[in-house]
Order: structure tokens, then C-alpha cells, then sequence
């Protein structure tokens, strides 16, 4: 009697349930664990932020353009005013209502005769006939 | 007149419910396509980082499932084109070297080999059959929430589970994978 080696078949998987355990197990060993949380960006987002320029550059250079004119304007009103002291005496608005009788002025010289008042900024010759002409009450600037 | 948009903190608070609700069958389905949990992972956290900037955009989604969903399949298909062109035909797996590590017990080993034998076999299937049996057992989804989920009828769902795990006992007794040790 010769001896007969048996062949035994590998375990295999008898039924569905046995299936169904492995394949659990399978995903369960693959799942993250603990389940991670989600990778977004902070709390404070930019949406959330203030925002520290303006979105058109064109609103930029615009703002800067006022600011610059209103800052020539500013500079002006402070110079010009000494400029015209310097160039010339105030003068009298001369027949003009509310201003003073001239009869009581001290006596002056006449529009034609040159001044001898060295002070008097003015070249020989010229008269307030050469002056420009002037709103009562106006300065040129303020036109 | 339109709606004022909500607050930070509700969007939020938004966000971490849908993360809670979706993130796992998202990650899921990204699973199903590649077989690889790091992947599925990275796919996962993509898919709810485009929900986040979408959420801050203030344009409205209607339906956050669907549309998380579909970001998913999509990035889980790019992937694959970008995963091509960095290995070529090899799937990401066989490029990793071997991981010096403590030796495991017997058991852990042997179960280790099983999965890793069960990961090759379900490689070959299709990506429906993959798609539906990780829904089933990764998620313990019911007939009804899969046939929402893949928009088919129950009678499909059963019918497409049971082929599926008809196929795969099918390869894995030609793999003479046997049962859990």
C-alpha cells in the first residue's frame, strides 16, 4: 500500500460573512485615525481684514492730486498776501462807500506828481492809475 | 435686495458641519479611486479647502454634498494624469522603498500580508466595483444611502454589491487568499 500524499486545499474564504469581516477590517485598517481636521487657513482671513489700500490705483493717484491742490492752495493764501505788502502800500478805496472823507485826509500829492517818499516801493512814475484794478474789498486771488 | 453675508464665525461653523457630515465618504470615494489613504487623504483635504475658499467667495452652493462630491472625482482624476507623469505606468505604491521598522508580531504580519494581497486584488477590479464595496464596508452605508449617493435605484445597489463581491472572492481565492489569522 503506497502511501498517498493528500492534497488539502488552502483555507479560502467559506462564506459572504467571512468576506464581509475581512473587507471591514481591511478599510478600518486603512481610515485615518483619529480623523484628522480640516487643513484650511486661519480663523482671521483677509475677507475679514481691513483693507489697507484701495482696490484702484487710480483712486490712489486722484486722492494724492487733491491732496497736493488743496496744499498749493493752502501754501498760496499764506504767501501772496505778503508778496503784495511788500509791492505795494494799501490803499484807500478811495471813494468808496464807508470810507473816509478825503477833506479830512492829511493833505497828499496829486495822482500825477511823482512820489518822494523814498519808502514808496514803487518806480518813479508809476501812480495808483497803473495799479490793476481792484474790487472793492477783493484781492486778486480770492477772484 | 440681496442678503447680507453671514458672519466669519457662522461660516465656520458651516464648514465644520459639512466637514464632519462629507469628509469620510469623500475621502472614501477618493479611496475607492486610487487605493491609497495618503491620496485619499490629500484629495479629501483639497476638495474641503476649495469648499472653504468657495464659502468665502459668498457665492451660494446649493447642494455642498454634490458639489463636494464632484470636486472630489475631479481632483481624484487629475491626480491620476499628474500621478502619470511622474511615474509613469507604476502605481504609487511599488515606488515607495521598504520602511525600516520594528518587527511586528506573527499576527500582525499575516494580517498585514492579507491586506496587502486584498489591496492588490481590488486594484484590478473595476472602479464601480471598488467604488460600491468601499461605500459598504469602509462607511457601513446602507443600500438606501448608496443609491442617493451614486443616483441609482436600490435594486442596482444590490444587485451591483452582490456581483462585485462575487468577483472579488472570485480573485482572491485565485490569489489563495485565505480568511483573517
Amino acid at each position: 500500500m503506497r502511501n498517498v500524499m493528500t492534497y488539502v486545499e488552502p483555507p479560502s474564504l467559506k462564506s459572504s460573512d467571512d468576506l464581509e469581516g475581512l473587507l471591514r477590517a481591511f478599510f478600518a485598517s486603512q481610515m485615518p485615525k483619529p480623523w484628522p481636521s480640516p487643513r484650511v487657513p486661519s480663523r482671521l482671513r483677509l475677507s475679514e481684514r481691513p483693507s489697507l489700500s484701495p482696490k484702484r490705483p487710480s483712486l490712489i493717484r486722484s486722492r494724492w492730486a487733491l491732496a497736493a491742490s488743496v496744499a498749493l492752495l493752502f501754501l498760496g493764501s499764506l504767501l501772496l498776501p505778503s508778496r503784495f505788502t511788500e509791492n505795494a502800500k494799501p490803499k484807500p478805496f478811495l471813494n468808496a462807500p464807508g470810507t473816509a472823507d478825503r477833506s479830512i485826509l492829511p493833505p497828499q500829492s496829486k495822482q500825477h506828481e511823482t512820489r518822494s517818499d523814498k519808502n514808496d516801493p514803487r518806480l518813479p512814475g508809476e501812480d495808483e492809475d497803473h495799479l490793476p484794478e481792484m474790487d472793492d474789498g477783493v484781492l486778486p486771488f480770492m477772484k | 435686495m440681496s442678503a447680507k453675508p453671514p458672519p466669519a464665525d457662522a461660516k465656520r461653523a458651516d464648514f465644520e458641519i459639512l466637514y464632519e457630515r462629507h469628509s469620510r465618504e469623500v475621502w472614501a470615494l477618493a479611496y475607492a479611486r486610487w487605493m491609497n489613504a495618503d491620496t485619499a487623504l490629500d484629495i479629501m483635504q483639497e476638495a474641503f479647502l476649495r469648499l472653504w475658499k468657495q464659502m468665502e467667495s459668498a457665492e451660494p452652493i446649493l447642494n455642498p454634498r454634490a458639489w463636494l462630491l464632484r470636486v472630489a472625482r475631479n481632483l481624484a482624476e487629475d491626480h491620476a494624469k499628474s500621478a502619470f507623469r511622474r511615474n509613469g505606468t507604476h502605481p504609487p505604491q511599488t515606488m515607495n522603498g521598504v520602511q525600516a521598522q520594528a518587527p511586528l508580531p506573527v499576527e500582525s504580519l499575516e494580517r498585514e500580508e492579507t491586506f496587502a494581497q486584498l489591496r492588490e486584488v481590488m486594484e484590478q477590479m473595476s472602479k464601480a466595483d471598488r467604488e460600491i464595496l468601499t461605500l459598504r464596508y469602509a462607511l457601513d452605508y446602507e443600500t438606501g444611502e448608496i443609491a442617493e449617493l451614486l443616483s441609482i435605484n436600490a435594486t442596482a445597489v444590490h444587485m451591483r454589491l452582490s456581483r462585485a463581491r462575487q468577483r472579488l472572492a472570485e480573485r482572491l481565492k485565485a490569489n489563495g487568499v485565505g480568511q483573517l489569522p
